[in-house]
């Protein structure tokens, strides 16, 4: 599988991952490289093979439990105003 | 002193008090991690009657630091102790400090930390393995009776190898994962590594059990680990996997064959088995693995908690810039990869391909338990390598792996016990794979092996 | 000559206690970001566990709406990056969802699967503000098939959806506060011609709005492809200040979400016997009522949809034709007067039995109904027993024939002119004589009987 720099650029957008050209360069060379190891795959037999389990989820009464003290949120958050998390204003919406 | 840090520890429990004990380890601590480097943080007011610990990094705690040895987690504190913690706290452990590993727990040597390498004891030019090395390292030297590390494809196994003490992996659903900082979800275990078999089943029992704040957790009863490991080997049946020794050659090849002399000549069956898949075990761990953690790391993203980039202005920077800075780069490039296996048009040929290869192997493992209690290969193709010999070809360092990854992905319980030593002094080490929850049958066989070479005894 | 295709995907926020995947209390109104821990905050370490009465109420839906409920169902990982998606992913269902196949109002429901919700952005200035208190809050999405023809039918469509929602407690239908959220897909094609391309019309959260939005969409549609143009497969906003729905994002940007399963969740399992159990429990729903009313009372199909407006009316309306044994007149009541009431004053006091025994008195003819219609706000207010009111203002009716002739024997004696004037063929002064009746009784006769007496004495 070959990857080149604009499929790299593609994934790392994906990503969320602030490649600049050279480093996207790099990275398709080794991404290339792993992947044509991986493409041996191709080759065996997975006919009837399916990944199942056998388990079931196991499943949790409801009842609330107590929440966290907001002071940890608010200690660990790189921005934050009035019990918020701040981030830059998002454009467009979802 | 030192001494006493050489014997295992319920024999050194029995010379000293609790509180001189744990001195003994803070000060081997401070005597030996300069060099070594196995620590990222040491909590000197550590308190506990019971076991003095070391915990790898990625395992969170309320009273110290978790960083994943990652730039992207400076600052981070977490409001809730894993539950392995608790457990260890509620039976009085003494909870020593963290130790190093590979950023995000993905690397075979500890190269990979934020914070700087961890060294081989054995020879301080040599990697100490990975991702577990710290904890691994901080047993070797004799820092700590136990440390706890974790497994994804090796990572507790493949640094007790290269540092020649046991390190173990048990059956996936085994140990909780609720508070492992998540690299393979499917994959994930904490591991044990302590110098003997005996103490690595003691510190199995104080972890082990069913807990429902992880739903992978299983139900399945704790065994009295420690209980049979007199039983001996007599009559036992071990498979060598043809697989993995077909292409071992030179040292490493004498020594496991040496190996499986002592087990014969304990009693024990040995013959050859073929597990035909195992040797696209490494081709399915990476597709597999990086593909979990491409979505598992997606939540550090500058918002809630870690770093976040100073240069961001839009949102859009927030993500990519603090990711960018705070992900290391064997990180970035298996982010890479899982993003990429699990993407649209790909997903087929890579993801779900590779996850029906696991079935396969699943099966082909399956078939061997039906004829041998457990299989056998060298736990690693190599013992220590330079530090920098291997970080310039990220495939030769994944490669690694090639002996541990079966396990993780079948999900078995697995053991590397020490071997011996290569002409240049790094230790060699065998592995022994047990059918799912069959522990106690593991420890047994290791016991006995060890029982008859006692390597673990050898000094620096 | 156009025609127009629409399917709705609804989201429901499930009426449990807890959020989907974590113990943090699912409250309205809470300050932010209280309502939170690891899990739903996407902290490392921590990991979803299910919520056995989210299961259960979505198996309730689907049973509602006839779907198939499958045995076995996974958790998928839909992966995209947004302030308010903690951890980077959502935990939904992709490929194998909870159910599929049924229908509501003859239209077909496609799918309904389990997921969470995410946190809630509060833009400021700037900036935008982060409440993680919503995220993980249970939803069923629910996605029907393109069979809707029009926005009336999608109105139709929705008002069952979501009282059927309403009656199987499954959700409490507030649409305002986001308990319900529906999102349509608009086509439009001519007669004999293929399918057209159909854009997304996002979070249209009133039923005034979806009317409008889509009687725009497909309007707009029309006018573009009748110039020459074409529609672009893309996701649009309804602005309810300019009635138009306008452009959000392109589907080309369209997100790859790279879906795979859920490693930290095991399949969910769902025995026969759950459903079973589920499906006994079921209410009487909407469409089954009106159904019945029909058959079973007479009533007129759109009676019958007023009465099962709520539940809980159509529980009341149920309860006071079985009391009082005239569905017809307590259909009345309820539509005409116990709905005025609680839409006026947002509640109606007058209970179920209370109504029937109104009903009764006017049955037995105790009273009459102008008498009923004058005590009835009363006893709504009051929730009195209309027995006692009537008592206590002697309201009662005279109903005996005798009385009755006696004062009409009066009446006939002091009004001679009239009636000589009546039996000569003026038979509109009818009218006065029976007021002078009444006036003698002091109101208090039964007007038919009066009318009744009167008209024989008179001889006419």
């Amino acid at each position: 599988m070959n990857i080149d720099r604009e499929e790299a650029r593609r994934i790392a957008e994906l990503a969320r991952l602030d490649l600049d050209d050279d480093a996207l360069v790099r990275m398709a060379a080794e991404m290339t490289k792993i992947l044509t190891y991986i493409d041996q795959l191709r080759e065996v037999d997975v006919e009837g093979f399916e990944e199942h389990t056998a388990e079931a989820t196991p499943l949790r009464d409801d009842e609330p439990r107590p929440s966290l003290d907001r002071s940890s949120a608010e200690r660990n958050a790189p921005q934050w105003t009035g019990g918020f998390f701040v981030v830059p204003k998002v454009i467009g919406g979802e | 002193m030192s001494e006493l840090l050489a014997l295992p520890w319920h024999e050194a429990r029995a010379e000293v008090s609790p509180r001189e004990y744990l001195d003994a380890c803070l000060d081997a601590i401070a005597a030996r991690d300069g060099a070594i480097r196995a620590f990222l943080h040491v909590n000197r007011d550590a308190a506990g009657d019971g076991l003095p610990i070391a915990v790898k990094d990625n395992i969170v705690t309320t009273d110290m630091p978790t960083t994943c040895a990652s730039r992207i987690l400076s600052g981070f504190r977490s409001p809730f102790d894993a539950t392995v913690i608790s457990r260890l706290r509620a039976q009085n452990a003494a909870i020593v400090g963290k130790t190093n590993l590979d950023e995000f727990a993905m690397g075979s040597s500890t190269e990979h930390s934020a914070f700087g390498v961890t060294r081989n004891p054995w020879n301080l030019d040599c990697v100490a393995g990975g991702s577990s090395g710290g904890s691994a390292a901080a047993v070797a030297a004799r820092m700590v009776p136990a440390a706890l590390g974790s497994e994804t494809g090796g990572s507790v196994r493949q640094p007790a190898a290269l540092c020649g003490v046991v390190g173990v992996k048990p059956t996936y659903g085994r140990v909780s994962r609720y508070g492992l900082v998540a690299f393979a979800s499917g994959l994930d275990q904490i591991g044990v590594v302590t110098k003997t078999v005996r103490e690595s089943a003691d510190v199995l029992g104080m972890i082990a059990g069913h807990d429902p704040m992880d739903s992978t957790s299983s139900t399945h009863p704790v065994d009295d680990y420690a209980s049979e490991l007199e039983e001996g080997v007599r009559g036992l049946r071990f498979g060598v996997v043809r697989e993995a020794i077909e292409q071992l050659t030179g040292e490493v090849r004498e020594n496991f064959d040496a190996a499986l002399a002592v087990l014969r000549g304990a009693g024990a069956a040995v013959e050859e088995v073929s597990v035909p898949s195992i040797s696209y075990a490494i081709a399915v761990y990476y597709i597999v693995a990086n593909a979990e953690a491409s979505a598992n790391l997606s939540r550090f993203d500058g918002i809630r908690y870690g770093h976040r980039s100073s240069s961001a202005r839009t949102l859009e920077d927030v993500y990519a810039d603090s990711r960018a800075e705070g992900f290391g780069a064997e990180v970035k490039r298996r982010i890479m990869l899982g993003t990429f296996a699990l993407s649209s048009g790909y997903y087929d040929a890579y993801y779900g391909r590779a996850q029906r290869v696991r079935a396969r192997l699943r099966h082909d493992f399956s078939e061997a338990f039906r004829k041998f209690d457990f299989l056998l290969t060298p736990t690693t193709p190599e013992p220590a390598f330079p530090v920098g010999a291997k970080t310039g070809d990220p495939l030769s360092m994944y490669l690694s792996d090639i002996f541990t990854a079966p396990a993780n992905l079948v999900g078995i319980p697995a053991i590397a016990v020490p071997s011996g030593f290569a002409r240049n002094g790094l230790p060699l080490s065998l592995q022994i794979m047990a059918p799912h929850f069959a522990e106690k049958a593991m420890f047994r066989a290791a016991a006995a092996y060890e029982r008859e070479t006692q390597f673990w005894r050898e000094k620096r | 000559m156009w025609n127009a295709v629409i399917g709705l995907e609804v989201h429901a926020r499930l009426q449990t206690r807890t959020k989907i995947f974590c113990g943090c209390a699912v409250s309205f109104g809470a300050p932010p970001n209280t309502q939170v821990c690891p899990t739903c905050l996407g902290y490392p370490g921590a990991l979803p566990v299910l919520n056995r009465e989210a299961v259960e109420l979505a198996i309730r839906m689907a049973i509602a709406t006839g779907c198939t409920i499958h045995h076995r169902s996974i958790f998928a990982r839909k992966n995209y990056f947004y302030p308010d998606l903690p951890k980077g992913y959502q935990i939904s269902q992709f490929d194998e969802p909870l159910a599929t196949g049924g229908s509501v109002n003859g239209i077909r429901i496609r799918r309904i699967h389990m997921e969470e919700d995410a946190g809630k952005l509060i833009h400021h200035g700037d900036a935008s503000h982060v409440d993680l208190n919503r995220a993980g809050t249970p939803l069923i999405e629910i996605v029907s098939e393109p069979d809707i023809r029009s926005a009336a039918e999608a109105d139709a469509y929705l008002t069952r959806l979501r009282q059927t929602l309403m009656y199987a407690g499954v959700c409490d239908g507030n649409m305002e506060e986001g308990s319900l959220r529906c999102d349509a897909n608009v086509s439009v094609h001519r007669e004999g011609e293929p399918l057209g391309t159909r854009t997304e019309v996002k979070n249209v959260n009133s039923f005034r709005f979806l009317r409008a939005a889509i009687d725009f969409e497909i309007a707009r549609q029309i006018q573009v492809l009748e110039a020459g143009g074409t529609i672009v497969q893309e996701t649009r906003l309804f602005d309810p200040n300019s009635g138009e729905t306008r452009v959000m994002r392109s589907k080309e940007e369209a997100h790859d979400y790279r879906y795979f399963p859920d490693p930290d969740l095991l399949p969910l399992e769902i025995e026969e016997e759950w459903i079973d159990d589920v499906r006994t429990a079921l209410p009487e729903l909407p469409a089954a009522r009106v159904a019945r009313y029909q058959n079973e009372h007479g009533l007129s199909a759109t009676d019958a949809e007023i009465l099962v407006t709520s539940r809980e009316i159509a529980e009341y309306f149920d309860a006071a034709a079985a009391a009082s044994g005239n569905a017809r007149a307590a259909a009345n009541w309820v539509r005409n007067d116990v709905l005025r009431i609680q839409n006026e004053r947002g509640a109606c006091r007058l209970s179920a039995e209370g109504l029937a025994q109104l009903i009764r008195l006017i049955d037995a003819g105790t009273i009459g109904s102008k008498a009923a219609k004058e005590i009835f706000d009363e006893i709504a207010t009051t929730g009195e027993d209309p027995r006692a009111v009537v008592e206590r203002k002697g309201l009662a009716q005279v109903s005996d024939p005798a009385v009755i002739r006696e004062a009409a024997a009066k009446v006939i004696e002091r009004n001679t002119t009239q009636v000589e004037q009546y039996r000569a063929g003026k038979t509109q002064i009818f009218g006065f004589l029976v007021g002078q009746l009444m006036k003698e009784t002091r109101g208090k006769a039964n007007a038919e009987m009066a009318n009744a007496i009167l008209k024989e004495m008179l001889g006419g």
